[in-house]
């Protein structure tokens, strides 16, 4: 029904993309936003290989962002974990291999996994000066408009290195 | 009391917000039932017991000392991958030179080569000696240490250095650079600490602004600004102003320099103006950084 993984190219993917995005993204930041290659790969591997992997990916990504950030403990792992799910669930109702389809879900997925951290952070953290709105200009928006265009460059790449082909009875 | 309201429709929604989180949780799975084999619904299953596991993470300290620990055992591969990708920016041209197979090329390849070291030693020579120069300048005992990770998030804005507990680094030490304020300690593992910088929404800094002695607070925003709240409105603060640490506190020591104002603005229902201001120091660049002692 879906393609399959091997754990340790996935683990291999991940960590790599992780590490990437330690040491190198805030070099390529736009307007001072970068991309987020996690949550870029996560949607990557939910509509590929389906729901299970997805949420596998979502909750190691989660797991290496939340270990070496300052952010809340656990929302990044919640969170991803959650997006890996409900995009592989979606992903047998949508043309996967529309370059169009997977721009707007990568964003979708961006943003609406930044909207739900803003939430969880405000029912955990005080943050008083800083609106949804201010993060839905500021950082929302264009963070998930770059990593939505980094999908558009990246995915081609995968999808060959991996041979991922579009099950037929989807069409 | 307009205020008052807004911050309980605000934490209503995020109490509404995490209820439907977990009806979404649900009926995700419900989705993902759909087209899984049974295999696949016991990772769901397993997925969901280690969520219920972080819930119950989330609310327990131990998990800030454990994720300091992870970070400083990873230090070492962090440190080393730093110089191993500086060292391979090095070695480039020398290995263009062997496809080259040319005695001559070879050579020229290699003086280049070491030309191009000498002058990655001298950059970052100007660069430590500078830092040295200012560390004597400064009156204050400090510690440096080496930028070797970055937040991988958005969300929040912080560093990993490569200095611990074991070098003295303790939390609320204040992080400064040549150019300015940088942020503070909040996390010490032995051989590693985390900052937090000052564009992060979460830090607090007690400011003057240099030409008129006015106070504020400043705030980070995203998109890697600072924001200046409570400024009097009486103040005529305006753009090119320079911004300093007051030294309220214990945590910065007076009179450091954070950065120029950009914008100034009064925002809606408040007594007090804002101002925007533009740090010194490129914080996505940073390379080295001091930890005052005192």
């Amino acid at each position: 029904m879906y393609n399959k993984i091997n754990r340790v190219t996935l683990y291999t993917i991940l960590i790599t993309a992780f590490l990437i995005q330690l040491l190198f993204l805030d070099h390529i930041k736009l307007a001072g936003v970068k991309p987020d290659l996690l949550v870029l790969l996560v949607v990557f591997f939910a509509i590929f290989f389906g729901p299970g992997i997805g949420a596998e990916a979502g909750f190691v990504s989660g797991l290496l962002k939340d270990t070496y950030s300052l952010d809340i403990f656990g929302a990044n792992i919640i969170l991803l974990s959650l997006t890996g799910l409900v995009v592989g669930g979606l992903s047998p109702k949508l043309f996967k291999e529309s370059k169009l389809t997977q721009g707007l879900l990568v964003f979708a997925s961006s943003a609406l996994y930044m909207v739900s951290h803003y939430f969880v952070s405000l029912s955990v953290l005080k943050i008083e000066y800083v609106t949804l709105q201010d993060y839905l200009y500021r950082l929302i928006l264009p963070s998930s408009l770059y990593t939505a265009m980094l999908s558009i460059l990246l995915f081609p790449v995968l999808i060959k290195r991996y041979r991922l082909k579009e099950n037929a009875e989807y069409l | 009391m307009c205020a008052i309201k807004k911050k309980i429709i605000i934490k209503v929604l995020a109490v509404l917000f995490t209820l439907i989180l977990v009806v979404l949780i649900s009926s995700a799975a419900r989705l993902a039932r759909i087209n899984i084999t049974d295999k696949k619904k016991i990772i769901i299953k397993v997925l969901a017991v280690l969520f219920t596991l972080i819930l119950v993470v989330l609310i327990s300290s131990a998990a800030r000392l454990a994720r300091i620990n992870i970070t400083d055992t990873s230090t070492p591969i962090l440190k080393g991958l730093r110089s191993f990708f500086g060292m391979l920016e090095r070695v480039t041209p020398f290995a263009a030179v062997r496809e080259e197979n040319s005695i001559l090329h070879d050579r020229v390849d290699l003086l280049t080569r070491m030309a191009e070291e000498t002058l990655a030693i001298n950059d970052e020579n100007a660069r430590l000696r500078s830092l040295l120069d200012f560390r004597k300048l400064i009156p204050y005992t400090s510690i440096p240490a080496q930028v070797i990770g970055r937040d991988p998030s958005n969300w929040s804005n912080s560093l990993i250095i490569d200095k611990g507990s074991s070098s003295g680094i303790k939390t609320n030490m204040a992080v400064i650079s040549t150019r300015g304020l940088v942020g503070r300690i909040v996390e010490t593992g032995k051989i590693s600490s985390k900052a937090l910088l000052i564009t992060d929404p979460n830090l607090r800094v007690g400011i003057l602004i240099r030409r008129n002695r006015q106070g504020g607070i400043l705030t980070g925003t995203p998109g890697g600004r600072c924001k200046i709240i409570y400024i009097s409105l009486d103040s005529d603060v305006k753009p090119g102003d320079k911004v300093m640490t007051a030294g309220f506190g214990s945590v910065f020591p007076k009179g450091i320099l954070i950065g120029e104002i950009e914008k100034v603005g009064r925002e809606e229902g408040r007594l007090y103006k804002y101002a925007i201001l533009k740090p010194s120091q490129d914080l996505s660049r940073l390379e080295e950084v001091l930890c005052i002692i005192k």
